[in-house]
């Protein structure tokens, strides 16, 4: 697979704070790649000097191969979907999504073959004249879309495309910008702060803090194998214990060893997702790791509950499916021991 | 909303206080007699006399000349100039003077301008008047069009150059008809101030009558006693004043759609 876009020790400061600290990042043609982390990472940066608004003061920005750094955005082979959608608001629907055509000078015939065949894929054909403001927003969500898709880029960026809708729409709009994007065969790069978006919809994601590169990986490795405690809390939820690193786990104090393949010395937290925790009553005797403790609360979500056990100076949150609910639904209060496969443990580095 | 009697009534004063001068102005301008006190009946022989008299229908010309290129010209070198500081620099000092001359007495402005003509040599005549009105014109055309600025998404001028557009055609095709309301409306505005305007122009003619305006010929014709004919023009001049004035708080109220 060739390079789609590659970024090169990318350094933005605004005086004397900086946006991104040395970022390299390589995307893949057809890729789509989701930029996560908190606001104010500098992901909306990194994204924005791509699209040629922002000059890095230092790095190299290639797109196809091609160095674009100091290349003006509307020579730059991709397009940007704005977060506000930033769609024309005196021009129809048809203007906006034909104008990027009316830049580059086709002949109007084809113009308006490849605006039709746009809006007729993203369901607007009965909305081409309206203006942008009788438009509800998941419709002026698929014109920003639209308009920028229409230009055949080879690289589309997407800035928060899905903030501005209800939670439900959202939801739908996931799937949908998934099954375009393979439809399409055009590299998507989303920013989103939304965790579940990202592992939803990327095939990749870069995780953003302060500026630098977290960690990079499919969601699912960055779920299961996150390589730093903000990851690992950033991507789901995580429960953490504090102790000392030895070859075959975390010593932690009071407790006693927790297995769990371990790289590191010294301090270190031993962690593991809620949904590995089982509660029992009594101690196992198999070999996996066990946390004694008592039931804090008990959260119903409906798909499952979230039970909360004090143990070991610390909270460990445990989610048991509904379907084990009927069995025995522990107690506030009720003595348990917090047991997992030392499989599933994950030790991380204390910060 | 229901309103106190006392709140009414102060309404009602409030405008009475405004407007009764005025209506008496016109209803005289349609006396008979040529006196300002006694009604003596409805015609329309001062507006006719008004279409006849020379100097009247020179100097509206005059006003006219003044009004139309000082608007045409600060409307311009405004917009220009609202579009630049609203997307560029932000800088309080800048806005500063830039409000200036709404603000400086037009007595002073009047007087700064006649002295740095003089002190340039520059003869007077319609010339320096439109100049002159160019200079307090741009103010208020910087000001209507920096408010529209403010109410639109500026990503719009990203998303132009994103898809492919030169800052030209971006300014042409998507920034200019997102502050038309706005432009329309200073506009408008700045040709109602030059119509109405006195004593910049007064301080900025040229001797003689060739670069007298409207204004100035009201009060030439008033150190002789007001005569329905001042009324008759005063209510013209009025009339096309509140009737650009309405159009320009349309335009600008006017959104996007259409």
């Amino acid at each position: 697979m060739s390079t789609g876009v590659e970024l090169r020790n990318i350094v933005k400061r605004y005086g004397t704070f900086t946006a991104i600290d040395s970022v390299s990042l390589s995307i893949r043609d057809n890729e789509f790649f989701a930029l996560l982390g908190p606001s104010g990472c500098g992901k909306t940066t990194l994204l924005r000097t791509l699209a040629g608004f922002e000059m890095p003061q230092e790095g190299t920005v290639l797109v196809g191969g091609q160095d674009v750094t100091h290349t003006r955005p509307r020579n730059r082979p991709l397009n940007l979907m704005f977060q506000s959608y930033a769609l024309f608001p005196h021009m129809s629907v048809e203007r906006n999504v034909a104008y990027g055509l009316e830049m580059e000078k086709l002949p109007r015939d084809e113009i308006r073959s490849r605006v039709a065949e746009v809006l007729a894929s993203a369901q607007l054909t009965q909305f081409a004249n309206r203006k942008p403001d009788q438009l509800s927003g998941g419709q002026r969500q698929r014109v920003a879309l639209a308009r920028a898709l229409v230009k055949r880029p080879r690289v589309l960026l997407l800035d928060e495309p899905l903030s501005a809708l209800d939670k439900k729409l959202r939801e739908e709009m996931q799937l949908e910008l998934k099954r375009m994007q393979s439809e399409v065969g055009i590299t998507f790069l989303i920013v989103t702060h939304d965790q579940e978006e990202a592992l939803v919809m990327a095939d990749r994601i870069a995780v953003l803090r302060d500026g630098r590169l977290e960690q990079v990986g499919a969601p699912q490795e960055l779920y299961e194998h996150p390589s730093s405690r903000f990851v690992a809390n950033f991507i789901g939820v995580m429960n953490f214990l504090d102790g000392t690193a030895t070859r075959e786990g975390v010593e932690v104090p009071g407790i006693g060893l927790l297995k769990g393949e371990s790289t590191l010395s010294g301090p270190a937290s031993i962690a593991v997702r809620p949904e590995r925790v089982t509660l029992t009553t009594e101690a196992p005797t198999d070999g996996r790791n066990a946390v004694p403790g008592t039931v804090e609360d008990i959260a119903y979500h409906g798909i499952d509950l979230v039970a909360h056990v004090r143990a070991a100076g610390t909270s460990i949150a445990a989610r048991i499916p509904a379907a084990r609910v009927g069995e025995k639904v522990p107690q506030p209060g009720q003595p348990v021991f917090c047991v997992w496969e030392p499989e599933y443990s994950r030790v991380l580095p204390l910060n | 909303m229901k309103m106190g009697a006392g709140l009414k009534l102060h309404l009602v004063l409030f405008y009475a206080f405004l407007y009764v001068p005025i209506l008496v102005l016109m209803a005289l301008s349609f006396n008979r007699a040529g006196l300002p006190t006694v009604w003596t009946g409805f015609s329309l022989e001062w507006y006719g006399k008004l279409f006849t008299a020379d100097p009247i229908i020179k100097a509206a010309r005059n006003t006219l000349i003044v009004a139309v290129i000082s608007t045409v010209l600060a409307t311009v070198i405004g917009t220009a100039l609202a579009v630049g500081v609203e997307t560029r620099r932000k800088s309080s000092a800048l806005d500063a003077v830039l409000f200036a001359p709404m603000i400086i007495p037009d007595i002073v402005l009047a007087i700064a301008l006649l002295s740095f003509y003089s002190f340039l040599n520059v003869t007077l005549g319609l010339h320096s008047i439109i100049l002159s009105h160019v200079v307090f014109n741009i103010a208020f055309v910087v000001a209507v069009v920096r408010t529209r600025m403010r109410n639109f998404d500026h990503s719009i001028l990203e998303a132009s150059a994103d898809l492919g557009a030169s800052e030209f055609t971006t300014f042409r095709r998507v920034l200019l008809p997102a502050i038309a309301p706005g432009v329309i409306a200073g506009a408008l505005l700045s040709f109602t101030l030059s119509v109405d305007e006195f004593i910049i122009a007064f301080f900025t003619a040229g001797p003689g009558s060739s670069s007298t305006t409207l204004p100035m010929q009201i009060y030439a014709m008033i150190r002789f006693g007001v005569t329905p004919e001042i009324n008759a023009m005063a209510t013209i001049v009025m009339l096309v004043s509140f009737t650009l004035v309405l159009v320009a708080q349309r335009a600008d109220k006017e959104v996007f759609t259409r």
